[in-house]
């Protein structure tokens, strides 16, 4: 075997190679041309070079906003031979997602025919069929392109010249996000809503030092073309912080209840890249397989642009649970990982939010310092012209008298050049050329207002280019223009994640009021939205309620304080009060389900409000057999939202009320018969969460209790 | 992977079985070229196959039966002249030594773009092409760049390719 050199084998030309060498090397040309030239974007305009050559192929192929669609496969052939030499499917790829309103918060181009669905089984129509232009949208990405704003290098073939970033008049890069995977690399950037990132890349133009936390101001998180909701923002935190992390979005789904008083849960929002179809088959599979319990049927409703996917649940299903496994088993809660790296100068780079911005900010920077300077050039060309034009109709007759006593139209020029005039070349050109209608006079007073406009024009570009606080108006005046065109509302909801601990943090504690229907419709209302009356006034209407409902507790409480349910069958959930959807002080309120998971037909029979289940105090139970239980009430402090046992009846027996006391207060017992009892709580000695209690009145078949009041033993 | 039906016909085409079961006697071909284009596509099917062939195939490597062809990656049209042309090194030495001339350069960007007897002349004719003949001098070092391009860390891979990216050859579009 050949150690080293070149070796005649016979004919052939043989050099050795050692594999590791061959391996590094090849490997390194091929990661390095994916890291910087295929699937990371740049951070200036947020682009992969296969979505920049699509954009700029087809602005150049003229499928612009104002003229007719025209046939994807064709601006696919014109990118595909001037500027992208791969394959066909990778750039119809590209150009379908940057129409699809599932996939771009904000699409760059307008198609027309069957682009497809969120559903992957739902691909978009052969590029044949399908067309498209640019998104007017798209023309603020390739703005002011013909200004010398960017550069541009050779195509592949030096056949043509292409752009090597596109001027991106708005934060492209962390308004429509990007996907892409590397060599041991890849990014993943959500997409934003664009007044939010329009609103902070202003902060930063004003701040240049601007924190990622004084950003979140205005970029409250991703917001998804699909909606849905964000929980929590302790993950956005350390995202924007960092530039990696993970966010959850969790579908949005309602329990409503039917006539017959069946439950169904409808989904009316799902995650990004996802989609109803997905979910639904995954659900069908898990019912199958019998790992998710009481769903009856799963139906997809959804039609348009309206996505519904119903979930029948079977009679004795409890809906939250369902629904809690839902999120939990299928892509109705999904986690989505961010990792904001892009090419800053040609090499990767984890950015933050402030650090994306910036950098965005500086190539806005040399994007209008560059038009600036081309528009100084050009009004600067163009006055010069003026300029001698208007000595020329001055000097009028002794201009003709010296074209005429020339020889030909090259001596004329010389002469207009030399003595007394000395015009430049391209005066005298311009003059040479100049027609007779020029001599009337208005002709002239046009000519002077065009000098005029250029002077006050150059003045103001020396302006510019002179004072950067200039210029930065100047682009944030335009950015404000793109905002209050094409910015819109806000798709996706940030919530408080249920499991995060820093949402306190976040809620003011303000006094509310709980008010909770027989039919177990909840609400929260601010206690200002009840205002003070004289004794005898009418009063408000506290909710306004369906027949034969009516409201059975209220509480005032604070919106940081846990609420504990107790149910009749002995069953206890805690919620923190601000859980409790907020509404209108005569709105009826959600149904509690959507909050408890309750059983069917398990009613709340007490409500009680603890803010830090202070020491000494208990909870005191009472049952319709008049059993009565003392526990002490930190038993109950650990987080209860799925229920736990307060107390085990025996059977039939049920809980009718729960009352808290200072462990030394007297208990009265009233029963349906009207009898009373009242004796001292250190009677009944304290128990533990899930015991049966003792014996609180002599029971006889026909009195059972309905009552208990406390009296403090201060007040004794 | 082995039941890649591409890899299935390598592995009968070549006659020598694979993994345990391989017998280099057996093998039907001394000179196995992989030719692959010469762009960046190209340099990555190569480490694919190569990773192929050291971890299923090893003798046959070890043996020197594997061999790389090189395609040219222009064709350099010098007034009459036509010069093909293996890397940007030595197109710039030609360009240096036509100084004043006119040269017409094309890129190729696959094995497709030329026709069969351009392709014949500089890349598979014996008595013109050029091959690089693989081998493995040390299997330990070997061993561990394999480890570290094709593995599963992730991490290392990065180290690797942030350590050596000043090292790359071209870049491509």
């Amino acid at each position: 075997m050949p150690d080293e050199g070149r070796v005649d084998d016979g004919v052939d030309t043989i050099e050795p190679i050692e594999i590791q060498e061959e391996m590094e090397r090849s490997f390194l040309d091929y990661a390095m041309s994916v890291i910087t030239a295929r699937a990371l974007p740049d951070a200036r305009d947020g682009l992969k070079p296969v979505h920049r050559r699509i954009l700029y192929g087809m602005y150049e192929g003229g499928l612009r906003p104002d003229r007719p669609h025209r046939k994807c496969a064709s601006a696919v052939g014109d990118v595909m031979g001037k500027y992208h030499p791969h394959g066909d499917n990778a750039i119809y790829d590209a150009l379908a997602r940057m129409a699809q309103d599932f996939s771009l918060r904000y699409p760059l181009i307008d198609g027309h025919g069957n682009f497809g669905s969120p559903d992957p089984n739902d691909r978009p129509a052969a590029m044949r069929y399908t067309e498209a232009r640019l998104a007017p949208l798209a023309m603020q990405m390739l703005g002011e392109i013909d200004e010398e704003t960017v550069d541009a290098t050779a195509t592949y073939d030096g056949q043509n010249d292409e752009p090597i970033v596109l001027p991106a008049r708005f934060p492209n890069l962390l308004v429509n996000g990007v996907n892409g995977i590397a060599v041991g690399m890849s990014t993943s950037i959500p997409p934003h809503n664009l007044r939010e990132v329009i609103d902070a890349a202003v902060h930063v133009l004003d701040n240049p030092q601007a924190t990622p936390d004084d950003l979140m101001a205005y970029v409250k998180g991703p917001d998804f073309p699909t909606g849905a909701l964000l929980l929590g923002r302790a993950g956005l935190e350390e995202v924007y912080r960092t530039g990696r992390g993970s966010v959850k979005i969790r579908a949005v789904a309602e329990i409503e209840e039917g006539v017959r008083g069946d439950q169904r849960i409808v989904v009316s929002e799902v995650p990004y890249q996802t989609s109803v179809e997905t979910i639904g088959q995954k659900i069908a599979e898990l019912v199958n397989d019998r790992q998710i319990d009481g769903v009856r049927d799963v139906r997809n409703e959804s039609s348009g642009d309206t996505v519904r996917l119903v979930i029948d649940l079977k009679r004795d299903a409890n809906a939250q649970v369902v629904l809690n496994q839902l999120y939990k088993r299928t892509m109705m809660q999904n986690s989505f990982s961010v990792h904001m790296l892009a090419l800053v100068d040609g090499v990767p780079r984890l950015l933050n939010l402030a650090a994306a911005l910036s950098v965005y900010v500086g190539h806005q920077i040399d994007v209008v310092t560059r038009r600036s300077e081309h528009r100084l050039a050009v009004a600067r060309r163009r006055a010069h012209i003026v300029e001698g034009l208007l000595r020329a109709l001055d000097h009028i007759d002794e201009i003709i008298a010296i074209i005429r006593g020339s020889q030909d139209a090259a001596a004329a020029r010389d002469s207009l050049m030399g003595e007394p005039f000395s015009f430049s070349e391209v005066q005298a050109t311009h003059i040479l050329d100049m027609q007779l209608r020029r001599l009337a006079q208005l002709e002239g007073q046009k000519l002077r207002d065009e000098q005029a406009e250029l002077l006050a024009r150059i003045g103001e570009l020396e302006a510019i280019l002179a004072d950067e606080s200039k210029l930065r108006a100047v682009i944030k005046e335009e950015l404000v223009a793109i905002r209050d065109e094409f910015g819109d509302d806000r798709r996706t909801r940030v919530v408080f994640d249920p499991g995060d601990i820093d949402t306190l943090d976040l809620i003011e504690d303000e006094e509310v009021v709980v008010v909770l229907s027989h039919k177990g419709y909840v609400k929260a209302v601010t206690s200002d939205a009840f205002r003070s009356q004289g004794r005898g006034g009418r009063g408000v209407t506290g909710a306004k309620l369906r027949d034969e409902d009516y409201v059975e507790h209220l509480i005032t409480t604070t919106a940081h304080s846990y609420l504990l349910f107790f149910s009749d069958r002995g069953r206890v959930y805690r919620i923190r009060a601000h859980e409790i959807p907020m509404k209108d002080r005569t709105a009826r309120g959600t149904a509690l389900v959507n909050l408890l998971a309750l059983q069917q037909d398990e009613r709340i029979q007490a409500i009680i409000d603890t803010r830090t289940y202070e020491d000494g105090a208990y909870l005191f139970f009472v049952t319709r057999g008049g059993v009565v239980k003392k526990t002490r009430m930190s038993e109950y402090d650990s987080s209860l939202r799925s229920g736990l046992i307060a107390i085990n009846l025996k059977e039939g027996d049920e809980l009718v009320r729960v009352v808290q006391t200072t462990g030394s207060d007297d208990i009265f017992m009233v029963s349906r018969g009207g009898m009373t009892i009242r004796f001292s709580e250190n009677d009944v000695r304290p128990m533990g969460r899930a015991t049966a209690g003792v014996r609180g009145c002599a029971s006889r078949a026909t009195t059972t209790a309905s009552l208990a009041a406390t009296l403090p033993a201060t007040r004794r | 992977m082995l039941r890649n039906e591409e890899i299935q016909t390598l592995i009968t085409a070549i006659g020598a079985g694979v993994a345990e079961d391989f017998d280099i006697s057996k093998a039907r071909y001394h000179k196995v070229v992989l030719m692959a284009d010469a762009d960046i596509d190209g340099s990555h099917i190569r480490t694919l196959l190569l990773t192929f062939f050291y971890r299923q195939l090893p003798e046959l490597v070890k043996s020197g039966y594997v061999y790389i062809a090189q395609p040219p990656l222009f064709r350099a049209d010098i007034g009459k002249e036509r010069r093909y042309v293996k890397d940007e090194a030595e197109l710039r030495r030609i360009e240096a030594e036509n100084e004043g001339r006119k040269i017409e350069v094309n890129r190729f960007k696959g094995l497709g773009e030329m026709d069969w007897q351009e392709l014949g002349h500089t890349t598979m004719a014996p008595e013109s092409r050029s091959l690089l003949q693989v081998s493995v001098e040390d299997a330990a070092i070997a061993d561990q760049v394999f480890s570290t391009l094709m593995g599963d860390d992730v991490e290392a891979r990065r180290t690797f390719i942030q350590g050596n990216a000043k090292d790359v050859r071209f870049l491509d579009i």
